[in-house]
């Protein structure tokens, strides 16, 4: 180790000293006179509105999800943008194509209707569709309606027992 | 500062998100501490990258920021789901599939 | 622009695979409602297709060493393994597509989800850069948790996805940790440049102690992605929550190009050259690393097959199943060397073979009856013979006896590992074979040797198109048992050009 602990110990001791300080010196010369209006929260000058301790609508995670994409990828762009007059063609195609696949899949949520506020929201929050336990068959959950299979000639034919005797599978 | 004070750093920030991840109280606090670990090996990454040599290390550690991102994405979502479907983010309470 | 087309020309199977991806998306979004999903079905096979094509074409031709700007490899390994991927991926999309042409639903971002999962899949197969192992790794399993958690609205599906992502997350944050200090020892990123530096530095004589922490947290993801214990606790209620079709992949594609990533890393990483005649220190770190996954794999196979007995849930049962898989696999990965990896890549692809077959089962009994349970299996031999033979087949092919390709499978794996000294090792094995006879036997039994009237479900037909993939699955397991000439001659071609 190429290190004087010593310096860091100063350093850290002058920079937390100046902070105390000024608070300490601040707190004992300035007037205080507190009103509700000087106690409440900033929220960039407008009057606060309730807690901020409440459950936010679920649609706001959509868009921060998206917006957490498009922001992480500047940390890509960044070193792209550095470079790209030297390398010429070949990285402007390669920026290109990588901004081309994320607007894919920015253009697939929207035409799915994902970003409209009023969408019917009918996701995987319970209320919107069926919870159920049964054993996942397939990718939309449990079996298929026996009339549809039925229908499309693969399905089981129940047996008469089973239809008196045992109440089916759960 | 020397390689040895950044290594140590990321060692403590390793074992912190390891002993989040075990604690198991609740998804959040897991998903935070898998967030640690990643970061851990980020600060290993750029710290060797300065001291060892190369610039591998600095990209690897901006690819791992991005999938981290990505990773935080999916797993938020799952766990929304999760919620939905069982009223609990406790990592043990869903139990439906015991022998 | 010309360095690029060249650079790229290697790498036309990923290609084509993410240009269909994304044509598969747009299709969802632009084709009439209530045909998404047969169509971009449709589509995705016709991606798989030309990938398999492009794939074929490779097959044979030497490449330059690290083609794509230094960062993949392409050999008869990489193309086997890739091969695995779409053929599995095939699979998957047909059952999907057969299972639900009844109901007019749009679920096209699936296939594209699975067809991301099989391009980190090809990525992890073909590579012996860190950084895109990462990646590749990181694509599969993003892409795996949201198909576990694909079933909206069941309870079981989200469950299963929450408890892969948090397993899998950790267990790939661990390896990440363990690249940085391999990276932090040599300097580089590449295992083909880390494994002579390896040797350097145990030329140095330091000691192996900080290769044996990096090493270890590597393996950690290794075991975590191959399921084999101490992480695979994750398996089994991932498997059986998760959607049947996804299951299957996560067991054979995602598996394979887990052992894919694991056969690259120790070869070019541990594996010293005996003709070169390495440090004898590095010798001595490559067999004890060798013990200590045949450790492992003791482990895995034992508490796969012991939980397994117990089992009242066919996929469930089938999940410890594979866990015991990959335990025997390692086997062959424990000998660390040459013969024992490509008795690997053998059983790897009857593997392949019969858990597609039997999981194919499960996936068609569950999805016709909403049921999984063992024990409602009986009486199924006498009212769908043709389902019910293929399952007898798959099954002893799991327990591997002879004729089929299980058989020889884990014939090559002992006979690797007993030249090896793991005498101890094949013994074990030996033994959990003998276990798993049990509850593989409970299953024909079932089948089988019940009247027919106690059966719970009357005939239960398989569309022709899925019997006839069953069938070909069935067919393939046994001839893999008695031709299985060539096959061996190209898993151990496949190893000849690894290095």
């Amino acid at each position: 180790m190429y290190f004087d602990y010593f310096n860091v110990f100063v350093f850290l001791t002058t920079g937390l000293l100046f902070v105390f300080a000024n608070m300490i010196v601040g707190g004992l010369v300035r007037p205080q006179k507190p009103t509700p209006e000087k106690l409440s929260p900033y929220e960039c000058g407008e009057d606060v509105i309730g807690d901020s301790w409440i459950r936010f609508d679920i649609r706001f995670y959509t868009t921060a999800l998206i917006y957490l994409i498009f922001a992480v990828e500047i940390a890509f762009l960044f070193p792209w943008a550095l470079v790209v007059r030297e390398i010429g063609m070949l990285a402007l195609v390669e920026g290109f194509t990588f901004v081309a696949i994320l607007l894919l899949g920015l253009v697939y949520v929207w035409v799915k209707g994902d970003l409209d506020w009023v969408k019917t929201y009918n996701a995987s929050v319970k209320g919107g569709t069926e919870v159920e336990d049964r054993p996942a068959a397939d990718i939309h959950g449990g079996p298929l309606p026996v009339e549809l299979l039925q229908a499309a000639g693969v399905g089981p034919t129940i047996t008469e027992q089973q239809t008196k005797g045992e109440k089916g599978h759960s | 500062m020397g390689l040895a004070g950044y290594l140590i750093v990321a060692a403590i920030l390793f074992a912190l998100g390891i002993a989040c991840t075990v604690a198991r109280k609740n998804v959040i606090y897991v998903l935070m501490g898998i967030e640690l670990i990643l970061n851990a090996a980020n600060l290993n990454l750029v710290a060797f990258s300065r001291f060892v040599g190369g610039l591998d290390g600095q990209i690897f550690a901006i690819f791992s920021i991005i999938l981290a991102a990505a990773e935080a994405a999916v797993a938020l979502a799952i766990v929304l789901n999760v919620f939905g479907l069982f009223d609990s983010i406790r990592p043990d309470d869903p139990d439906l599939m015991k022998e | 622009m010309n360095l690029l087309r060249e650079e790229l020309s290697w790498i036309t199977p990923e290609l084509c695979l993410t240009l269909f991806a994304c044509v598969a998306l747009l299709v969802d979004l632009f084709v009439q409602k209530g045909r998404e999903s047969v169509m971009v079905g449709f589509f995705s096979l016709m991606g798989l297709l030309a990938t398999a094509f492009f794939l074929y074409r490779q097959y044979g031709v030497t490449p330059p060493a690290q083609p794509v700007f230094g960062c993949m490899v392409v050999d008869p390994f990489s193309t086997l393994f890739k091969l695995f991927a779409v053929g599995a991926l095939a699979f998957v999309v047909l059952f999907t597509m057969l299972s639900r042409q009844t109901r007019p639903d749009g679920y096209g971002e699936f296939y594209f989800i699975l067809l991301c999962a099989g391009l980190g899949a090809f990525f992890l197969a073909s590579t012996y850069n860190l950084l895109l192992m990462y990646l590749g790794l990181e694509l599969l399993s993003i892409a795996s948790y949201i198909l576990a958690g694909y079933a909206k609205g069941n309870r079981r599906s989200g469950e299963a996805a929450m408890k892969y992502v948090i397993f899998g997350a950790v267990a790939s944050g661990v390896m990440l940790y363990g690249f940085t200090l391999l990276y932090g020892m040599t300097g580089s990123i590449d295992l083909t440049v880390i494994g002579p530096k390896l040797r350097d530095q145990f030329a140095l004589d330091h000691g192996t102690i900080p290769i044996s922490v990096a090493t270890g947290l590597c393996l950690a993801g290794f075991a975590y992605k191959i399921s084999a214990a101490p992480f695979h606790f994750w398996t089994p209620d991932v498997y059986e929550g998760a959607p049947t079709p996804v299951t299957t992949f996560l067991a054979v594609a995602s598996k394979g190009a887990g052992f894919a990533a694991l056969l690259r890393f120790l070869q070019a990483g541990f594996i010293p050259d005996r003709t070169l005649g390495g440090p004898e220190a590095m010798m001595g770190y490559s067999d004890k690393l060798g013990t200590l996954v045949a450790v492992l794999a003791a482990l895995t196979m034992t508490l796969g097959n012991l939980a397994a007995l117990g089992q009242t849930n066919l996929k469930r049962m089938l999940a410890y199943s594979s866990i015991a898989h990959a335990g025997y696999v390692l086997m062959g990965v424990a000998t660390m060397n040459r013969e024992g990896f490509s008795s690997v890549l053998f059983y790897l692809v009857v593997y392949y073979f019969m858990n597609l077959g039997a999981f194919g089962v499960v996936m068609y009994y569950a999805n016709t009856t909403g049921d999984e349970q063992i024990d409602d299996l009986k009486g199924l031999g006498w009212r769908s013979p043709l389902v019910a033979i293929t399952m007898v087949a798959f099954l002893v092919a799991l327990v591997g006896l002879p004729p089929t390709a299980g058989f020889i499978g884990k014939w090559f794996l002992f006979t690797a590992a007993v030249k090896k000294g793991f005498l101890w090792l094949a013994v074990v094995a030996g033994i959990n074979s003998a276990i798993s006879l049990f509850y593989y036997f409970r299953v024909a039994r079932a089948m089988w040797l019940r009247p027919e009237e106690e059966a719970k479900y009357a005939t239960v037909h398989a569309s022709p198109a899925f019997a006839a993939l069953l069938l070909v699955l069935a067919v393939g397991t046994v001839w893999f048992g008695v031709g299985f000439d060539s096959l061996l001659r190209y898993c151990d071609y496949s190893q000849n050009l690894l290095r």
